[in-house]
């Protein structure tokens, strides 16, 4: 998975204060490492990073995230929207996401059958 | 009566009663008229006057929908959106005609400004609507104060059998009335924050209230409500903003006001369902008390930090449905509240 455009994404010296959001490719599996916080300060930089994953489908996308601090709304907005505009049979598959992050999904987005959260 | 409420579709009188009989005279009659003429037809009143209706309906409860309001209206700034403009939209052919009986005797006095504005937010939300909302009130139980705003939140009132118009009907007076900020104690340090600190502020607001006793099953929704309400000064207001977490009874308390006044906005704006989730515009948030470490939190208007034990088994009972913020728009003033969050801090 060593596509140039997916390498390392991150917010780095442009955010003064606060938590980074550190982004890059898995190297077992077709998908993204994220770790660190989507907040107002990383919006772009995940807005970023799940359009490119629109743009190289897959059948399943993998996003691991046991160090995906924070969330906010619009980050998980942001997800459910990448979500809805694959094409049937493509998935992302969340891998340890926070629990917040799954709270919202079943809130807002309940019927999103093309995002599944794997617990293990 | 004016030429507007004349030709008016939309229906909201109240119903006083005085006792079981008075109740189901009142009701039952109603909801049978409704059967007849081929309406929908829902309740939703507290558990005990339901177990009424449906006995006296008899196998005709089954044309019914039925709900226990203390449940589906546990937060004030769900019902339109989530029971009543959820059923009438449901049902566009014909009339709808609902019973919806949203405050009762045991709603906290913080619970109560929502509750109110609620009742007069009704008559916004269904203009021109073909709808009947028959809204009881128990007029032994309750106080007179409550009794008195109904008869600014409905054109109509039924008492003993008569109705009567409402002379004191001025339901966006009500709204502006109970549109109140919050108190905290004078003690509490402010905290200002910029889109480039949200994450400290955030971190910050966490970490008070995991000391003032938020359990920790709770610390993500409130970190998540924080960051909404944080944003929303940083994005839609100038920029910055000022937070304040202090432990109101039993309750934490977290406010984020804004400086400068929002534009004006129609309040009933705050009671429709946003067309995505993230739609929240410029809003207070009130994120609710609940003593229950298990289930998510039941949003709600306004801080309830008097919840009764039987309140909070209710609460624990609830169903696990969705409970996204309550939203409803600022006062205008020098500064505007973005928000505030409540939360309850016994596990």
């Amino acid at each position: 998975m060593n596509d140039p455009h997916e390498r390392k994404e991150g917010v780095g010296e442009a955010m003064p204060r606060g938590e980074r959001l550190h982004i890059c490719p898995l190297t077992d599996r077709v998908g993204l490492e994220v770790a660190g916080e989507v907040s107002l300060p990383t919006h772009m930089a995940w807005e970023q990073a799940l359009e490119r994953v629109v743009q190289r489908p897959h059948d399943s996308y993998h996003f691991e995230l046991s160090a995906l601090t924070f969330i906010d709304m619009a980050g998980v907005t942001a997800l459910a929207m990448t979500a809805r505009s694959l094409n049937g049979g493509q998935r992302l598959v969340l891998e340890s996401p926070p629990p917040a992050l799954s709270r919202v999904l079943e809130m807002f987005w309940p019927d999103l059958s093309a995002i599944e959260v794997a617990t293990t | 009566m004016s030429a507007m409420t004349e030709t008016e579709p939309f229906v909201h009188p109240a119903l006083f009663y005085r006792g079981e009989q008075e109740y189901v005279a009142g009701t039952v009659p109603f909801l049978q008229e409704g059967l007849d003429a081929g309406e929908a037809v829902a309740v939703a009143v507290p558990r005990a006057n339901l177990d009424l209706i449906r006995g006296e309906l008899g196998a005709r409860a089954a044309q019914v929908k039925l709900l226990d309001m203390t449940q589906v209206g546990r937060n004030p700034g769900r019902i339109i959106p989530r029971v009543l403009r959820a059923f009438a939209d449901a049902h566009p052919g014909g009339r709808v005609r609902i019973i919806g009986e949203p405050i009762w005797a045991g709603r906290s006095a913080t619970e109560y400004p929502a509750c109110v504005q609620h009742e007069a937010l009704i008559n916004l939300a269904f203009q021109g609507r073909a709808v009947t909302i028959l809204c009881p009130y128990d007029a032994v139980r309750l106080e007179q104060t409550v009794l008195d705003d109904a008869y600014a939140t409905h054109p109509t009132i039924i008492e003993a059998g008569a109705h009567d118009t409402s002379a004191a009907y001025a339901p966006e007076a009500v709204i502006s009335r109970y549109n109140q900020p919050l108190t905290a104690p004078a003690d509490v340090p402010q905290t200002s924050y910029t889109a480039d600190s949200l994450p400290d502020v955030r971190h910050f607001a966490t970490g008070r209230a995991a000391e003032l006793g938020l359990p920790e099953s709770r610390l993500q929704d409130f970190a998540l409500a924080v960051a909404e309400l944080t944003t929303n000064s940083v994005v839609h207001g100038r920029g910055s903003g000022a937070l304040r977490v202090w432990r109101q009874d039993d309750a934490v308390v977290c406010e984020c006001v804004t400086p400068g006044c929002w534009p004006t906005r129609s309040p009933a704006a705050a009671r429709r369902r946003p067309a995505r989730a993230g739609d929240g515009g410029c809003c207070w948030c009130t994120w609710s008390p609940t003593s229950s470490a298990s289930t998510p939190p039941p949003a709600r208007a306004r801080p309830s930090t008097a919840t009764s034990a039987a309140d909070r088994r209710r609460i624990r009972r609830g169903p696990p449905a969705p409970d996204a913020a309550y939203v409803r728009p600022g006062p205008a003033q020098p500064w505007t509240s973005e928000g505030s969050i409540h939360m309850n801090s016994q596990v």
